[in-house]
């Protein structure tokens, strides 16, 4: 085998083991819906902003007399800029069948969904169901794992992103479908950031549904896992830890819960997407106890039904 | 089937493969999944029409592409590669290997490690390649030279065996 060959062949290996986040294609939908929004809204801005200006040319500037011309002649100028400013027409997307012809679940493979009534529709045809993000059961145990999270890593609040923080609004989620009862979460997490010496460190946290088919972020975005050595906290039955060096470097527990629920917390050294390349690392980052300690806390449990 | 259901069965059936592409193109998982996102905000928004393609996956590659060309042209992103690849000592396990090669991509400039992954990920040719990225196919050449210099040590392990191998290795050797 020559080396191109090899790469090739190493390369769709590595490729293999890349740490798949358990992706939810509504979520993808929901941001493409915006950006489809965002983008009528723009034009219609713009065409409003045209025919604003024309309006308000054609009001300010004197109709001049246009030498040997006639009247409507002499209002050539204007009509001329009124034509340039026509609008297109603006597509009109096709809307989507009636949510009500649908059952609890899209007939599609591994597509969660849910038919309850969304807000986020936005004139763009019926919704798909109110995404589990924007659910207030979501919110408020996302919002109780920062507070949790804040308690235990940092009671001084030194370090980590107060809950009114513009990073604070990250949510990883994964919902499943069950045809009978539709829609539900099989894990729930966020990234909250970490500061310290300059440096934009981050805590994920991921609580992880015992129905979930994949395991945690945690779990599948590092390697070297070993069982924690000592005590485990009240209501954890086994704890694994890793220590890693990629990313700016960082420590990770995942901890299995007597309540059935698995919740990882990762502290890296560098918030990847939210630095440039070659940032400084986070170096205080909270102990792997501390970790632990916050991935047994009752606060980090799933949203109710 | 509404654009919602044909775009979502796509990403059900082609979101791992697009963040395995993102993961190698980027090097790091957050960057990945934004730019998969990006990737997926922008095929929404263009689904009715790309959907009427003969070939979805080509475009969406491309868009992926594009979508990191236009990443690293944030002055804030910018990448500084090392250009140096890791120096391996001992007999590494296939982990280890795998591992060998994932630092040695990361450090590889974006433009080749685009090249290395269009071609040797996807398995696109030269001139798929070029078309893609939008560059010559000596460009194409090039690169992937470059890339394969660079990565030969991870790509020949019995060449690092010992560290006086892996010190003077030059361009010119290579296992059959």
């Amino acid at each position: 085998m020559d080396e191109f060959d090899a790469l090739t062949e190493r390369l769709r290996e590595l490729g293999a083991r890349a740490p798949v986040p358990g992706g939810d294609p509504l979520a993808d939908i929901r941001r493409g819906r915006t950006a489809l929004r965002r983008r009528h809204a723009r034009r219609i801005g713009g065409v409003t902003t045209a025919l604003v200006a024309v309006g308000a040319a054609a009001a300010i500037v004197p109709t001049p007399a246009w030498p040997g011309g006639s009247e409507e002649s002499g209002s050539g100028p204007a009509v001329g800029a009124s034509d340039d400013a026509t609008p297109t027409p603006t597509p009109t997307p096709t809307p989507a069948p009636t949510s009500a012809a649908r059952n609890k679940c899209l007939a599609l493979p591994a597509y969660p969904t849910s038919d309850k009534t969304t807000q986020d529709g936005g004139g763009l045809g019926p919704s798909l169901g109110m995404l589990q993000a924007d659910d207030p059961g979501t919110k408020a145990a996302l919002r109780s794992y920062r507070q949790a999270a804040a308690a235990i890593l940092d009671p001084a609040g030194r370090h980590i992103d107060p809950l009114d923080s513009e990073r604070s609004d990250n949510i990883q989620l994964s919902t499943a479908c069950d045809p009978r009862t539709g829609q539900h979460l099989t894990a729930l997490g966020t990234k909250i950031g970490w500061t310290s010496g300059g440096a934009l460190g981050v805590v994920e946290l991921s609580v992880v549904s015992p129905d979930k088919d994949d395991p945690g972020r945690a779990y599948v975005n590092h390697t070297g896992w070993t069982d924690y050595p000592g005590r485990l906290p009240a209501g954890v039955v086994r704890a694994r830890v890793t220590d890693y060096v990629e990313g700016g470097g960082g420590h990770a527990v995942v901890a299995t819960r007597t309540d059935g629920l698995e919740v990882g917390v990762d502290a890296a050294g560098v918030w990847g997407n939210n630095v440039a390349p070659g940032s400084p690392v986070a170096t205080s980052l909270p102990s792997v106890e501390d970790l632990l300690a916050l991935a047994a806390s009752p606060f980090l449990v799933l949203p109710a039904d | 089937m509404s654009r919602d259901e044909e775009f979502g069965a796509y990403v059900a059936a082609r979101r791992s493969q697009l963040f395995q592409s993102a993961w190698l193109l980027c090097g790091d998982p957050h960057r990945a999944e934004d730019l998969v996102q990006d990737t997926l905000v922008k095929l929404y928004v263009a689904w009715p029409r790309v959907s009427r393609l003969d070939s979805t996956d080509a475009y969406v590659r491309r868009m992926l592409a594009n979508g990191h060309i236009d990443e690293g042209r944030r002055p804030w992103r910018r990448e500084r590669p090392t250009g140096d690849a890791p120096d391996l000592t001992g007999s590494p396990s296939r982990a280890e290997e795998a591992d060998d090669l994932w630092d040695a991509l990361r450090a590889l400039p974006a433009g080749q490690r685009r090249v290395v992954v269009l071609r040797h990920y996807w398995g696109l040719s030269i001139e798929e390649t070029a078309a893609d990225l939008n560059v010559s196919t000596g460009t194409v050449k090039s690169q992937t030279s470059a890339a394969i210099a660079s990565l030969r040590r991870v790509l020949t392990p019995e060449s690092v065996a010992t560290p006086a191998s892996a010190t003077h290795h030059t361009s010119g050797e290579r296992r059959g």
